[in-house]
């Protein structure tokens, strides 16, 4: 829910030790989620109406959901939706964000503070709830999430796009180069693409854990993946109703949701520092 | 789902009561009625409109027997018994004729007249309304003989008339009230126990009690709230707290936690059943041996487990309670899980390879997900791939109508209590179920027709045998377990009668003005 | 200066404008049809009673038409009636708002009285054990979503401490002790994460200060560090965090809908959530409407804020 990766950036050096931990975790459930038909035997969709609602056992390491299935490997496969969805819908707020900053400053001089004045409007809605709206009316899918998220997170990437394609169209060799009669296309080529990579990896990295929240809390809501497909978010909405009669098997997915993003944010700020120093104080 | 089944079964438990009552003196004197007080109901439902003749929910029901008063209503017992007409005759099977009582004002002061009971009665049968009775008066005319007296007629015979007119949703509003532009959806004006006092849609209802109510010594208590409060766990939690006397809809999780607390009582009974909708216009499930394929794959065992925490009798038979004297003992058990069974059902329609279809499902509630995905995985026992799509409401009641579906999950409870409830969803006039699919049987038809037309029970009995008969036969709906409801409250909590069947969600309200807090 | 104001107060009514026209659009233009609800479960099956209940809402009319008759009762203060409840959509957003108000306001309020202190202790122990699991805290709250650190609230306080209700809403007229108690977890909840974004604000901005000149120099007067700390650094250091917190806390108003689902609060978010569901379009767009509002003027006050702090906003060299 911060869209500025600015006004939450660590301007501090954090321990190696921590960056270490949440690039391993990451890295190790990334691999999981990748492996899991052949790590994990149990079936995440087999119910097993005798056994709901368990504590970890030997059969179940996890324990089991409200119909009896394996908590450890709904987790995985939960999470291979929950990432998807979030790396999909990065992709498309990146590729959307990018084309079209880059577009505006340098195809509609005439219609750029108006378009940017529009990106600003897009940028200050709340996305949350532009996102119920649509989707309760589409009905969630994985693809309306994919869809919706990525939409609702470009105008991020456009601002932020348009910011740097600005700030390399005005520098000395740039508008040498344009006097020469170097063509619009070579210059983004050459000179404003590359450049604005790490700009982006930063903000791509925000947008990647805010993604990740907002899917899990449209799925939290109801309006995400179907069951009996899982996702992270999903089995929190409905293994929190069975918080009274056994706290354990709601708490499997709220603890790996939150270790991913926390490691996803240490990351990012990590990622921040090295290759933003200028933003650093 | 009938009317005497109740008689039988509290004389029951009055000839009990009357063996040990002398044992129970003590007791017994404890019991003496208090006035005053109030009650603090916790509802599921968030009651959106209080138009007494628009279907809102459970928590509808109670309100609107508490805000107002039918002609005629039903007693603990499940007996009709006088409300609004003092008497009442019965001509013949068409007709019946109400006497008024003297002397009732509504709450705002103004005399019940015969012409309010007529405008009551066209109100609802004005399309317009939308009302829940419509399809059961449609045709009927009301007549004023004078300011006391009321002719009902329906142009067919109709053995149902006064129990329809005994619902809550049969009540009797004033015509200078309503014509004078009062928004009865969120304002209230009744002959009712209780008036409004504050309703915030949604959110809560504050009831005061009517001095002037037409019962000599009821209501007791003096002031209901009625909070609506969704989330299953707050509702329970507020109980235990104390922050409320008594919840409805208990989540089958908690009967048995409450049940087995000194300090709270719970009463449940099978109230509303779950059922797959056939499409019976689409391809495969125009044949009715891929339907009973259905009935044979679903583990009703395991989804009245799973879902229903034990609280969900599965139904392998027709849904009538076997307490009630339409219960017919030989057709209980006529499907059982039979997985073998389906596929050479499925083998014999041609799809021995299988299917896919998709489920359309309620999103709002997680006893609808929960005992979709049990009959996922069954049917893919079966080789049938079920895809489930959860639709909130407003996208399920635009499939229901426009009969845009496949097959669907849906949880249904018989709005009469009488068997005549059937024409309700497969009557081919039925908005409800089969019209929109046109769905179309001429025997089912019949026989609905001539049990309607008869008052002898003994025939009635006969008749709606061969329905259910027929219903099994044919599977349109694969019948899977009854939601068993229940009303957990403070044993200081009393004269609350729970009720089952139709009048289950009735329950709290038929108790309401008897009811006090010891 | 009242230039300044001027502008920006006319560029907002621009926003909300353009607001209100996506607002209708993205409601009309999504396909669902609210008339089914109005007439219920059975009625709705009757095609002719669709088609007049359609043509008495006006939802017949062609999109323009309808959006200008819609866009100018708005102006005259009327956002039309619910279709479940026929009460105008006002009074319902009237009563809602200050109830989402109400956890935002102790979201804030717990963000900030957690939030300070661990971002200060965090500056001030840097490089110690203490500073790093304050650094921990604040990061950890940070990433917590908002029902991840709900559920966990429930479970202490609710489960096993059962010192508070675990959901739920009850009239402050009726019984303000449980009122009270029952806001307290949302709030909590909902500030948990913002005290994270407090905390590490905190922080940086103190580091910062603490190795200006001036701050040195009270340190070389004799003052302790921690006098230092308090006296001098502190209230200078919470400047740009007060800034934040005000930028940010439109944010708080989308933590609401899941804080709102969670807890069975009945406040806006989730009034446009069932709105929504129910297809109740005269509500849906209040709601919306009133949250853009929101946001759109708190984003104004802020702007206008940092305009009389920072002569230089107003020039344009922002």
């Amino acid at each position: 829910m911060a869209p500025q990766p600015q006004t939450t950036v660590a301007r501090v050096r954090r321990s190696n030790a921590a960056v270490l931990t949440a690039a391993t975790a990451l890295g190790f459930l990334a691999a999981l989620s990748v492996s899991a038909p052949i790590l994990i035997a149990a079936d995440p969709l087999a119910i097993n109406p005798s056994h709901v609602l368990a504590s970890p056992d030997l059969v179940h390491p996890l324990g089991t959901d409200e119909l009896g299935r394996d908590l450890l490997a709904r987790v995985v496969y939960g999470g291979r939706v929950s990432l998807t969805v979030a790396a999909a819908a990065v992709l498309i707020a990146g590729t959307l964000g990018v084309i079209s900053g880059v577009a505006i400053a340098f195809f509609s001089p005439r219609l750029e503070s108006a378009m940017m004045r529009i990106i600003d409007v897009l940028v200050s809605l709340p996305e949350i709830f532009v996102a119920i709206v649509v989707l309760a009316f589409l009905g969630g899918s994985f693809w309306a999430l994919i869809g919706t998220i990525g939409v609702l997170y470009f105008p991020q990437f456009a601002r932020v796009a348009y910011g740097m394609a600005r700030s390399i169209r005005a520098r000395d060799h740039v508008t040498a180069a344009v006097s020469l009669g170097a063509g619009r296309l070579w210059l983004i080529r050459r000179e404003i693409l590359p450049n604005m990579r790490s700009v982006i990896a930063v903000q791509a990295s925000f947008t990647f854990s805010f993604a990740m929240l907002l899917e899990a809390g449209l799925s939290f809501l109801g309006l995400g993946v179907h069951p009996p497909t899982p996702s992270w978010g999903q089995m929190i909405g409905t293994l929190k109703d069975y918080i009274f009669i056994n706290p354990w098997p709601v708490l499997v997915p709220s603890i790996v949701l939150f270790a991913v993003v926390l490691s996803i944010n240490v990351l990012g700020d990590w990622l921040q520092d090295r290759l933003n120093p200028e933003l650093r104080r | 789902m009938n009317i005497t089944r109740r008689s039988f079964h509290y004389a029951t438990l009055a000839s009990l009561a009357a063996i040990t009552a002398p044992q129970l003196g003590r007791s017994a004197a404890a019991q003496t009625p208090k006035a005053g007080g109030t009650l603090r109901y916790g509802t599921v439902t968030e009651v959106t409109s209080l138009d007494p003749h628009v279907y809102n929910g459970s928590a509808w029901k109670v309100l609107i027997e508490a805000l107002y008063s039918p002609l005629v209503g039903y007693a603990a017992d499940g007996t009709i018994t006088p409300r609004l007409a003092e008497r009442w005759e019965q001509p013949n099977a068409r007709t019946i004729i109400f006497h008024l009582r003297q002397g009732v004002k509504f709450h705002d002061g103004t005399p019940l007249t015969a012409d309010d009971v007529k405008f009551s009665l066209e109100r609802i049968i004005d399309p317009k309304t939308a009302a829940a009775l419509r399809t059961n008066l449609i045709g009927a005319t009301v007549e004023v003989i004078d300011a006391t007296t009321v002719k009902v007629s329906q142009p067919q015979p109709d053995a149902t008339l006064l129990a329809i007119l005994a619902l809550p949703e049969g009540a009797i509003v004033s015509r200078k009230w309503i014509e004078g532009g009062a928004n009865a959806k969120t304002a209230a004006n009744g002959t009712g126990p209780f008036r409004l006092d504050v309703y915030e849609p949604a959110v809560r209802a504050v009831l005061k009690k009517n001095p002037a109510y037409f019962v000599p010594g009821q209501p007791r208590l003096d002031t209901v709230e009625v909070r609506m409060i969704k989330s299953d766990d707050a509702r329970v939690n507020a109980l235990r707290s104390g922050a409320l006397d008594m919840i409805d809809f208990v989540p089958w999780k908690d009967i048995d936690v409450l049940s087995r607390m000194p300090n709270f009582k719970v009463d449940s009974s099978g109230g509303a059943f779950m059922n797959v909708w056939f499409n019976t216009a689409h391809k495969p499930f125009d044949d009715p041996r891929v339907r009973r394929a259905f009935a044979y794959a679903v583990d009703r065992a395991a989804i009245a487990k799973a879902a229903f925490f034990g609280h969900g009798a599965p139904i392998f038979g027709p849904p009538t309670p076997s307490d009630s004297p339409f219960y017919v003992p030989d057709l209980a058990q006529y499907f059982k899980h039979d997985p073998a069974r389906a596929r050479s059902l499925l083998a014999e329609a041609g799809l021995a390879k299988g299917l896919d279809f998709e489920l359309i499902v309620y999103q709002g509630l997680g006893i609808y997900t929960t005992t979709a995905q049990v009959i996922q995985a069954n049917l893919k026992e079966i080789g049938v791939n079920a895809t489930i799509k959860l639709v909130e409401w407003a996208n399920l009641m635009e499939r229901k109508n426009s009969g845009s579906y496949d097959a669907m999950l849906y949880g249904v409870s018989m709005k009469v209590p009488d068997p005549d409830a059937y024409a309700y969803y497969f009557g081919a006039e039925s908005t409800y179920w089969a019209k929109p699919i046109g769905n179309r049987d001429e025997v089912l038809e019949k026989l609905l027709a001539d049990g309607r037309a008869t008052t002898v029970t003994a025939e009635r009995k006969a008749i709606y045998r061969k329905v259910e008969e027929r219903l099994l036969e044919t599977s349109p709906w694969v019948f899977v377990n009854f939601r068993e409801q229940a009303q957990a409250y403070r044993r200081n909590v009393k004269g609350y009668q729970h009720l089952g069947g139709a009048l289950n969600e009735s329950s709290a309200g038929i108790s309401l003005p008897a009811m006090w807090i010891d | 200066m009242h230039r300044f104001v001027a502008h920006r107060f006319v560029s907002s009514l621009i926003t909300m404008a353009l607001a209100s026209i996506v607002v209708f659009l993205s409601i009309h233009l999504l396909p669902g049809d609210p008339v089914v609800m109005v007439l219920g479960e059975q009625a709705g099956a009757d095609p002719m009673a669709v088609a007049r209940v359609r043509a008495e809402l006006g939802l017949d009319l062609p999109l323009p038409t309808q959006f200008v008759r819609w866009a100018s009762a708005v102006l005259h203060g009327d956002l039309g009636h619910s279709l479940r409840s026929g009460e105008p959509v006002v009074a319902e957003l009237a009563r809602r708002i200050p109830r989402s108000l109400e956890i935002i306001f102790g979201g804030l309020v717990a963000a900030v009285v957690f939030g300070i202190p661990l971002g200060t202790i965090a500056a001030r122990d840097r490089g110690r054990v203490s500073g790093l699991i304050a650094s921990i805290v604040a990061i950890a709250g940070f990433s917590a979503p908002v029902f991840v650190s709900g559920i966990i609230l429930v479970l202490i306080f609710s489960l096993w401490l059962g010192l508070l209700p675990s959901s739920g809403y009850v009239a402050l007229d009726d019984d303000p002790l449980t009122h009270f108690a029952c806001l307290v977890l949302p709030c909590v909840a909902i500030g948990i994460n913002f005290m994270g974004v407090v905390a590490r604000m905190t922080r940086s901005s103190l580091i910062d200060t603490l190795s200006k000149d001036y701050v040195r120099m009270a340190r070389a007067k004799g003052l302790t560090r921690g006098q230092a700390m308090t006296r001098h650094a502190l209230p200078n250091a919470l400047v740009p965090v007060i800034a934040i917190v005000g930028i940010r806390a439109g944010n708080l108003l989308g933590g609401t809908v899941i804080v709102e689902a969670l807890f069975d609060w009945p406040g806006l978010s989730s009034l446009l959530v069932s709105a929504c569901f129910a297809r109740d379009y005269p509500v849906m767009q209040g709601c919306l409407l009133s949250i853009f509002a929101i946001f759109i003027v708190i984003s104004l006050l802020i702007d206008i804020a940092q305009s009389i702090v920072d002569p230089r906003v107003r020039t344009g060299t922002k």
